[in-house]
């Protein structure tokens, strides 16, 4: 017995002693050595990874980050996937904390290895994990609407998917003047996202002659803002501009509905569910937003071939359509990754990260791409470079024009 | 503090009172503490978007069909997790943890059946909004403020005139006596859970017209709930409802004076103040062991 036992530690020692010998050679690999250059990680799956609120406060965002990757994944793997090879998604879930994005994107960058990263809806996150993806070397297309994760230095391998609230926040203005409105209000997330909306939008305000009668925020799991908004009300506010994500403009509109508020209100992206038009039991009528895209209730109303395409293909496998726009962006950052891949005829980090910088023309969802004007314009990363405008009217999203913006100023009684 | 002010403060006041309630009356009659409460109003508020929006039924019947089957669902818990944990003697955190876990199921379980969107609970009156001296005032939040009070109201009677809500006091200050007595312990200690779910329950759905139904929209304001319990004096069921309104109307002053970021602020600063200076809140709870 004491024999059969030291032969089975000395056997233990052995191999302990030859994976120790094994680790040094592997951290030795010079830094500069990408892992998609060796030829054994061609014959497998290309890795997509993606980090997003999977459960938590904003789940609603992160499954549909992840339905859009399904979706595209599955159309280009059925096509014969890129280069040949079959693509992989490994999501993990950031619980809307920023420190569990830079643990995910630790994990999916080193450990699984990710050709390619489909980054959270959270601005935040991104920011904060933008070191370890330069580190890796490792292209990430981006959900957030903040234009600062994509400003300063560092930022080479990030890419945003839509546009930023810096671009809706034009548009909402310009729209705001057109319609008549002069004393803004702003009603603000407190968080990254919504505080540097408020800000971009206050100086806009000031550039374009509008007053900024107030800026009231609210927490993310706020129930009540009707404070805010009956002090808005009160200072004699008569255009609204809602900051937030998906979920507040329900809670923002269904109160704002029992008040005395007869002005306009505004907003970007998250007004473009239909799901806010049906939650709100006709409180979005009115309502002028600045986004990509809007989402339709059903196929016929799919704004082109393009998105007739996305939608038939969305329902057919989901059963349903989308819910929420961030469906959208991951569906357009995974046709974009197709795109670069197929132009550079490599999923190598650094090759990918230029073929994208080289994109032009490219027609998505959200409009567009134009990563190569943008990039010689000094801002890296934007793909799109103008937002549409569309008007709530019994729970349709109309596209707006000067003119449209013009009767809706004609029709408006303060 | 105007006319819409004063309605918005009262109502959530009045909110707050249910969730408070809900609260001191589990540690009253038992000693315990739950962090579930919060994801409990959510549950309700659920519930009664199903019978209501969903199913179309008339909304007094959504209501009592959520509070009865909230009321089975609160007993339930005790007897199935509560009283188990208990029965093994345990130190009384662990039945903290398990209603803070069971909370994190209970928001994961309304995702997983309800889906992660924000629903539309539709106004309980034809008419949206009503004018109240020139102002426009939600009839669902009037309605709010008085099934607050009429809750408030039978659950003080219920407690004091009721041969059960005896029981329940009886059990409440000494469960071996209560016993000895013929009262069914296990039954009554059941039934205060069921209470305090119901409660909570009808807050959720009162409150839902206003604010929509959503899987997480019990978080915040079931700590808000738990702050008024404390600041009331945790234990004692007028403490609740006083420290309810105390922040019904605290936050709604902070908001319009000040700015809404700052009333969490107030609230939970207030309740730390609370707890360091004067621990037996505003009704001199017994809080002190021995």
């Amino acid at each position: 017995m004491k024999k059969i036992l030291a032969v089975l530690l000395a056997l233990m020692l052995a191999l302990s002693f030859v994976s120790c010998a094994q680790k040094p050679a592997e951290s030795q690999a010079p830094a500069t050595e990408n892992k998609n250059s060796a030829a054994p990680a061609a014959e497998g799956n290309i890795k997509i990874g993606l980090y997003g609120p999977l459960t938590g406060p904003n789940t609603m965002n992160g499954l549909a980050m992840v339905q859009g990757a399904e979706l595209a994944i599955k159309e280009i793997n059925e096509a014969g996937g890129l280069l040949g090879r079959q693509l992989e998604l490994i999501a993990l879930d950031d619980k809307s904390n920023a420190e569990q994005a830079v643990k995910d994107v630790t994990r999916l960058c080193e450990v699984d290895k990710a050709d390619m990263i489909l980054a959270s809806v959270h601005s935040t996150h991104i920011l904060a994990s933008a070191d370890i993806i330069m580190k890796n070397k490792t292209p990430s297309l981006g959900m957030g609407t903040s234009p600062t994760w994509l400003q300063g230095e560092g930022k080479d391998y990030l890419f945003r998917v839509l546009p930023s609230n810096q671009l809706s926040n034009i548009a909402i203005v310009n729209a705001a003047k057109s319609v008549g409105a002069t004393k803004m209000g702003i009603i603000y997330r407190a968080d990254e996202a919504g505080t540097t909306n408020q800000k971009s939008l206050t100086k806009l305000f000031e550039e374009n002659g509008l007053e900024l009668i107030g800026a009231e925020a609210f927490q993310p799991n706020d129930t009540d803002m009707s404070g805010q908004l009956n002090k808005l009300i009160k200072a004699g506010m008569d255009g609204l501009v809602c900051c937030g994500t998906t979920a507040d403009p329900i809670t923002i509109l269904n109160q704002l509905k029992k008040t005395s508020y007869t002005g306009k209100v505004f907003g970007a992206e998250i007004f473009s569910p239909y799901t806010i038009k049906e939650s709100t039991g006709g409180g979005a009528n009115g309502v002028i937003y600045a986004a990509p895209y809007a989402l339709p209730k059903d196929i016929a109303q799919a704004n082109g071939e393009l998105e007739k395409n996305f939608l038939t293909n969305f329902k057919a496998h989901f059963g349903k359509m989308p819910e929420s726009d961030v469906t959208y962006r991951t569906y357009d950052a995974m046709m974009l990754y197709k795109n670069a891949v197929e132009a550079c005829k490599s999923v190598d980090g650094e090759t990918v990260k230029n073929a994208l910088d080289n994109i032009e023309g490219f027609e998505g969802l959200a409009g567009t791409f134009n990563f190569k004007t943008a990039k010689d314009q000094g801002k890296h990363g934007e793909g799109i470079l103008s937002c549409r405008t569309y008007v709530i009217e019994d729970n349709n999203d109309i596209l707006i024009d000067d003119a449209k913006l013009a009767e809706i100023k004609q029709n408006w009684k303060k | 503090m105007d006319l819409t002010m004063l309605i918005d403060a009262l109502m959530l006041g009045g909110i707050y009172s249910l969730i408070a309630l809900g609260y001191s009356l589990i540690y009253q009659a038992t000693g315990l503490m739950s962090f579930a409460q919060g994801d409990l109003f959510m549950l309700g508020a659920f519930l009664g978007y199903t019978f209501y929006s969903l199913m179309g039924m008339s909304f007094p019947i959504a209501l009592l069909l959520s509070v009865v089957a909230m009321f089975f669902f609160g007993m339930l818990m005790e007897r199935f997790m509560i009283r188990k944990i208990v029965d093994r003697g345990v130190n009384r955190i662990y039945v903290v943890l398990s209603t803070i876990g069971l909370s994190i199921i209970l928001q994961n379980a309304a995702t997983l059946i309800w889906g992660s969107l924000v629903y539309r609970m539709p106004s309980i009156t034809k008419a949206e909004f009503i004018q109240i001296a020139g102002t426009k005032v939600a009839p669902s939040s009037l309605i709010a403020v008085g099934v607050s009070i009429v809750c408030m109201v039978c659950l003080g009677l219920f407690l004091a005139k009721t041969k059960l809500g005896t029981a329940m006091r009886a059990t409440a200050q000494d469960r071996l006596a209560a016993s000895s007595l013929g009262i069914n312990v296990n039954l009554s200690t059941a039934i205060t859970w069921g209470l305090a779910t119901v409660l909570v329950a009808v807050a959720g759905i009162m409150y839902s017209p206003l604010i929509g139904v959503k899987s997480d929209m019990g978080v915040t304001i079931g700590m808000r709930g738990f702050a008024a319990a404390v600041i009331g004096g945790y234990g004692n069921l007028y403490g609740a409802v006083t420290g309810a309104l105390l922040l019904g109307f605290l936050e709604i002053f902070v908001t319009s004076q000040f700015s809404s970021v700052l009333k969490d602020l107030f609230i939970f600063g207030i309740l730390i103040l609370v707890l360091i200076v004067k621990p037996t809140g505003i009704f001199n709870a017994k809080v002190f062991e021995n």
